[in-house]
């Protein structure tokens, strides 16, 4: 038998050990459990939880710290951002395009225009919805930590930078239909949610990541705010982390170790974009293919 | 919405039926301080919360992934708890249950064990498989394959 039978007939025995561990409490009981749920008496389903099987000890548990997460190309574009701010290198959106209005009347058709043209990369397009001291804004903080930025300043060089990233590391965004959820003197507000692919899931069969959105505020046909929601959750809590990041890191650490040296703090990666983008995106692109490539194999 | 506090006998016989293949999946699926019980319960409350079982088209599917989807949040929300949890176990001595050499089944993720459970184990097609796990045949193959290589690393087995 080649070696990977083996492997598979020692993976069976043990799933099948897995699958039958513990001792099943019988669907009679279960029901009465249930319905003790459904009647809004958990008190009732805590007393009648058998104890817990006896304990064998066999095995130290697992100790290896595992690798630093981060949000994927979530915070590489923030710490972009914070290497803009730093090396004092901002754009402003006023000025360097051109002056196209959306339509006043209808926030929806301009918000769905805006987000055809950011999503797909067309920047100039983009910018120009937006009003020149517009509130462009990435996360949310209280909830992602360093995880978030504020884009305001990047101007169109900027948000082509960050498309140009997008693009390297198999980003692609599904916009859904926006509504509008109020109006104030302040303008329209509106909601538009978005799923979206990253690490090329698409091409892997994972995805897409729904639970993102866009809040968009719209005065006089311009983009005024735009807050883009991703999913990002803590640590341990994202689909799309632990499909993608965890997958490409453990790729990565194996494959190319020189690399990682690179992509693996948040100052390294900083500095590789500070000093050279068009090598971090030439890199990402790089590695990205190979991953992808490494992921599909057999499928 | 009505409160259901009872289950009329259509579905006690379903549940009942079912009850060893979602045991199954979600003693694979969860984790090993998670009683599979415990998330077959969760998993049936939820459907019937919403209607009768017996109105699904396909109940085991549905009940499958929804065990899945369950172990997965589980799983997610118990990192940090079992993180504190193996450091206080080191603290006092304390080790944990499972033979010694499970674990590289036990860090795959659980819709990579459930996968790697149907088709290995329970000998379903891909495409059937994916049904019961909520994904297209393409996900549910390059997840089992991710899951071998994955248990071929742990396991110290090279090449292929």
């Amino acid at each position: 038998m080649p070696l990977w039978g083996c492997l598979v007939a020692d993976f069976e025995t043990k799933l099948r050990w897995l699958s039958e561990r513990g001792n099943p409490v019988g669907a009679e009981e279960l029901i009465e459990r249930i319905e003790a749920d459904l009647a809004g008496d958990p008190l009732v389903v805590v007393a009648k939880r058998r104890e817990g099987t006896p304990m064998t000890k066999t095995q130290q548990p697992p100790t290896t710290n595992q690798p630093r997460r981060y949000q994927g190309p979530a915070w590489a574009v923030a710490a972009f951002v914070v290497v803009l701010a730093v090396a004092g290198t901002y754009f402003a959106f006023a000025g360097d395009k051109p002056d196209i209005a959306g339509t006043p009347d209808d926030p929806v058709a301009t918000a769905t225009a805006f987000l055809e043209a950011y999503t797909t990369g067309d920047v100039d397009t983009a910018a120009a919805f937006l009003a020149a001291d517009a509130h462009f804004l990435y996360g949310r903080p209280a909830d992602t930590g360093s995880f978030s930025g504020d884009f305001s300043d990047l101007g169109v060089e900027g948000l082509a930078l960050i498309a140009r990233f997008d693009e390297a590391v198999g980003m692609t965004w599904l916009p859904g239909p926006c509504e509008l959820q109020s109006s104030t003197s302040a303008g329209s507000n509106l909601v538009c949610p978005y799923d979206f692919h990253g690490f090329h899931s698409d091409e892997r069969g994972l995805g897409p990541y729904s639970g993102s959105a866009y809040r968009i505020t719209i005065l006089d046909g311009k983009i005024t705010s735009f807050i883009d929601i991703p999913q990002l959750q803590p640590e341990d809590e994202s689909a799309w982390v632990v499909e993608n990041w965890d997958a490409f890191n453990t790729w990565g650490r194996e494959t190319h170790p020189q690399d990682w040296a690179t992509l693996d703090s948040e100052e390294a990666i900083a500095s590789l974009i500070a000093s050279s983008p068009d090598q971090a995106i030439e890199m990402y692109e790089r590695l990205m293919r190979g991953f992808v490539e490494f992921e599909n194999q057999g499928s | 919405m009505l409160k259901r506090s009872s289950i009329d006998e259509w579905e006690r016989e379903l549940i009942t039926s079912l009850y060893p293949a979602l045991r199954r999946i979600a003693a694979v699926a969860g984790s090993f301080d998670v009683e599979p019980d415990d998330l077959v319960q969760e998993a049936l409350v939820r459907a019937l919360q919403k209607g009768p079982i017996s109105d699904l088209d396909h109940p085991l599917a549905f009940l499958r992934k929804t065990i899945v989807n369950l172990a997965s949040n589980q799983r997610r929300s118990l990192g940090r708890k079992r993180r504190v949890f193996d450091r206080l176990s080191l603290e006092e001595g304390w080790l944990p249950s499972y033979p010694a050499d499970i674990e590289a089944i036990l860090d795959l993720p659980p819709r990579q064990r459930a996968i790697l459970y149907l088709v290995e184990v329970e000998d379903v097609p891909y495409a059937e498989a994916a049904e019961q796990l909520g994904m297209t045949t393409e996900a549910a193959r390059v997840l089992a394959n991710r899951a071998r290589r994955r248990a071929r690393a742990a396991l110290g087995v090279s090449g292929g």
